[in-house]
């Protein structure tokens, strides 16, 4: 019979890796947008002053939940104290822990309107740019993707935008 | 004809008290259950636990008794333990809440060493009471027997009777 041997896959993060990473996320804090940057959604409590954090970024993969969580708490400096939680996802994990459950979607056909001006209003709203080339915007509440579907209607309002709740990935 | 309104309309949102409320609930009809339909009041008994749990981890997490914890809060929480390799995918992981329960009280410090007992045997707890009970019991037709049905119900009211301890 054949010895088939599994193989040991160590994680190991660098320095140099962990502050890229705190350096990005600090300027998208700050309000510069970054290329291939993260989308943090600010989830408030309704009796509290404190809040959630969510970060989702692909490039949190190789750093561990501890890591991600710590490196959130860092980024905020003297805030940290009002967050609740700090939760950093990977898009797909996002998407399998049914995190974003609210996605937000034009209802258009696709000679209606100009398709990259459609994504690209997506992407500033917080869409995630797909390797497929396709935007997935989805939101952690109900409350916040009733924000972002006013904007866009404000925007863009050939969108025909419907907001709904799915697990599903459903890209643009 | 008076219109009346789809009884998931007028759920309240979960909060610490509301939980824990529901939990004696479970519990009380389980024992109601217990001599006549031991398979309905192993799957009450299991539920207990599950609650008993999670009321417990989200005290352990900082909420206030009577905060709402929303079902995309929940699965926030849920989804961190699951990055931690502490819960499985499973959507009711009794013993996922009581090792996401411990580490949260780890996290936090101060952990007197009987705090830390209490808390791994509430990790044992829901271990017994995982031998025997999965949601998929409502669809089920087995035989408890008396030996699991006081196996399940000990661990149960244990949680129970310690919950705010946790």
């Amino acid at each position: 019979m054949p010895v088939i041997r599994g193989e040991a896959i160590a994680r190991v993060i660098t320095t140099e890796q962990r502050r890229g990473v705190v350096d990005q996320l600090s300027k998208e804090l700050s309000g510069e947008i970054t290329p291939d940057g993260p989308v943090i959604f600010e989830i408030p409590f309704e009796t509290s002053e404190k809040f959630d954090v969510l970060v989702v970024w692909d490039a949190w993969e190789p750093f561990g939940s501890e890591d991600r969580s710590n490196i959130i708490l860092e980024v905020y400096k003297e805030r940290k104290e009002m967050i609740a939680q700090a939760l950093g996802v990977t898009h797909g994990e996002a998407i399998e822990q049914q995190v974003l459950p609210y996605a937000v979607i034009p209802m258009v056909r696709r000679e209606e309107v100009d398709s990259e001006k459609l994504k690209r209003v997506m992407i500033i709203e917080g869409g995630f740019a797909l390797k497929n080339g396709k935007v997935d915007l989805r939101f952690p509440t109900m409350s916040l993707a009733e924000e972002a579907h006013r904007r866009l209607s404000d925007e863009m309002p050939t969108g025909y935008w419907s907001i709904v709740q799915t697990a599903a990935s459903i890209p643009y | 004809m008076r219109d009346i309104p789809p009884l998931a309309e007028c759920f309240a949102p979960d909060t610490i008290a509301s939980l824990e409320r529901a939990a004696e609930q479970r519990f009380t009809t389980a024992e109601f259950l217990r001599t006549e339909r031991r398979l309905a009041a192993l799957y009450l008994y299991g539920y207990t636990a599950e609650i008993c749990l999670a009321a417990a981890y989200f005290r352990s997490a900082g909420f206030k008794r009577n905060q709402t914890i929303d079902s995309t809060r929940r699965k926030r929480h849920m989804a961190q333990a699951k990055q931690l390799g502490i819960m499985t995918k499973d959507p009711h992981p009794i013993v996922g809440w009581a090792r996401f329960l411990e580490w949260q009280r780890l996290s936090a410090g101060n952990l007197s060493a009987i705090d830390s007992q209490r808390l791994k045997e509430a990790i044992n707890k829901g271990t017994v009471i995982y031998n025997y009970w999965r949601p998929e019991l409502r669809y089920k037709t087995v035989e408890i027997t008396d030996e699991q049905i006081n196996e399940v119900r000990r661990a149960a009211k244990w949680l129970l009777d310690n919950r705010e301890k946790l």
